[in-house]
């Protein structure tokens, strides 16, 4: 008996199709939208943008803050008993954005309003033994997104710089306190001009 | 495969169709996605800066002129103005340079290019403690044979007040400033108060007094920084635009009418200069300039400058 042409024997045949046209639907949705900056964390072209003004913008907010003594401020904000920032957490470090001193204000009303997140950290040179950079984190807000952007700046500290936190003693005069500590040591301990260089380098991400 | 002919034995064979329209869509939405990225990347590029690392170089140049420049001040104030020490400091931070721009990927590299140039710190005495200029006389030479001269700055904490003054009323009256040249003739500057604002008023030997510049006097201490043509008080800055240093360098400065005005000045000179010798004007050592060479390479880009620094010279 010769077997129907009717209805019934294509189903295997449309099940296929269906599945082969939804992948393709699904493919072509996903090429979209990878393309295009769907939400604030994915990755896209389009991120490039984002990216660029906020490296421009951190950029510009260092350069500033370099400029007008902020940052200098900043980086001698350091408890020297308690072995951290002044008015920082337990780890040394601040954990959110504030207004602890003119360069952080800056950077909470110039990012946090913009719903940037931003952690800073500041590297240090040691020149005891051999020579190597080392790092201590000013803010630690979490894990950097995959698109986040850094920008730095380096700033010379001499001898004869003082701390901005509630010890104002020189850094030479703290360096020779076996009581005191300051994160950086002397990198040309020979002089009594040169203290350290310290690169501040911000990284900053959308929320 | 379906069978989509319109005398099919069903009218629910579409499945071809159904492929064909989705293949459709498919590359539908592929074309927008691809234009949608094109336009963005091509705006992307176009915003870019054309210099490879151009900021990058820059950024090293005026780091590296700002850190010698703490230097040079640092040690003419506190440091006993040794040009041995700016040089030690310098040679030590070469290799600082060369860790951090390394970290980079780049190179960088700052080095001394020769000796720091010595010369002297004049002020007062005291030079924090503000008085009348008019020791050793009302109007006196603070310094001769000048070559070189930066940073010079008056700090004034009193001034005369003179009332819509005439020419002849101020050059005898108002406290000044002059730069003595032999060849190009000597240009005063005289400062006084008018109405709550500090004038600044430029005479030459040829031309009576015109004004220059003026800025509110406000409640504390006015500071002038002829080398920097500008006007300052503890609320504003007014830039002058290059009308208070003469255009040709000075070989002598003089005082004009000390009685005039009370406060303190700062001026650093070369060191064969020669400064007044009187009991209330201290003459120190202090380190004129140091120049370095600075270079940056990258992979696009080889950056190579010699920065005569010396702090506070006029342009």
């Amino acid at each position: 008996m010769r077997p129907r042409t009717g209805n019934t024997d294509r189903g295997q045949a449309h099940t296929v199709e269906a599945f082969i046209a939804a992948l393709l639907l699904v493919s072509g949705l996903l090429f979209a939208m990878q393309a295009t900056a769907v939400t604030p964390l994915s990755a896209s072209t389009s991120n490039q943008h984002i990216e660029n003004q906020q490296r421009a913008l951190t950029s510009d907010l260092l350069s500033t803050a370099a400029e007008d003594g902020s940052l200098q401020e900043a980086v001698l904000y350091w408890n020297t008993s308690q072995a951290g920032f002044e008015n920082s957490s337990e780890g040394g470090d601040y954990t959110d954005a504030g207004s602890q001193n003119a360069f952080l204000t800056r950077l909470d009303e110039t990012l946090s309003d913009r719903r940037i997140a931003y952690d800073v950290e500041v590297r240090f040179h040691n020149t005891t033994g051999t020579p190597s950079v080392d790092s201590i984190s000013m803010v630690d807000m979490g894990r950097p997104s995959d698109n986040a952007v850094t920008a730095s700046r380096t700033l010379t500290l001499g001898d004869s710089a003082t701390l901005t936190g509630s010890d104002d003693r020189s850094l030479s005069t703290v360096a020779a306190d076996p009581d005191a500590s300051f994160y950086a040591p002397d990198a040309d301990p020979a002089s009594d001009l040169l203290y350290n260089r310290l690169e501040v380098r911000i990284t900053t991400w959308r929320m | 495969m379906a069978d989509v002919s319109p005398d099919s034995d069903s009218p629910t064979d579409r499945g071809q169709l159904l492929l064909v329209t989705a293949l459709a869509l498919a590359v539908l939405l592929v074309t927008v996605a691809l234009l949608l990225n094109t336009a963005i990347f091509t705006e992307n590029v176009a915003t870019r800066e054309t210099t490879a690392d151009g900021r990058a170089a820059i950024e090293l140049r005026g780091e590296a002129v700002t850190a010698v420049d703490d230097l040079i001040e640092t040690e003419n104030r506190v440091g006993g103005g040794d040009p041995g020490d700016v040089e030690s400091a310098v040679d030590a931070m070469g290799p600082l340079v060369d860790r951090e721009r390394a970290r980079h990927g780049t190179i960088g590299n700052l080095s001394r290019n020769g000796s720091a140039t010595p010369g002297r710190l004049l002020r007062w005495t005291n030079p924090d403690t503000a008085r009348p200029f008019d020791d050793p006389g009302a109007s006196w030479r603070l310094v001769d044979s000048l070559a070189e001269s930066r940073a010079f700055t008056v700090e004034l904490t009193d001034v005369r007040s003179l009332t819509d003054p005439s020419g002849t009323v101020i050059e005898n009256q108002a406290f000044g400033v002059r730069f003595v040249n032999d060849t190009a003739g000597n240009r005063t500057l005289y400062l006084y108060e008018d109405g709550g604002r500090l004038i600044v008023e430029r005479a030459t030997e040829t031309t009576p007094p015109s004004q220059q510049c003026a800025i509110d006097a406000g409640s504390g201490t006015m500071t002038v920084d002829l080398s920097g043509d500008r006007l300052s008080t503890t609320e504003t800055t007014v830039d002058c635009y290059r009308g208070l240093w003469p255009d040709d360098s000075p070989d002598a400065i003089e005082f004009r009418n000390g009685d005039a005005a009370d406060g303190t000045f700062s001026l650093t000179v070369d060191d064969g200069a020669v400064p007044i010798a009187d009991p209330d004007v201290r003459d120190d050592p202090a380190v004129y300039a140091v120049t370095v060479d600075i270079s940056y390479t990258s992979q696009d880009l080889a950056f190579e400058t010699t920065v005569r620094v010396a702090p506070g010279e006029p342009r």
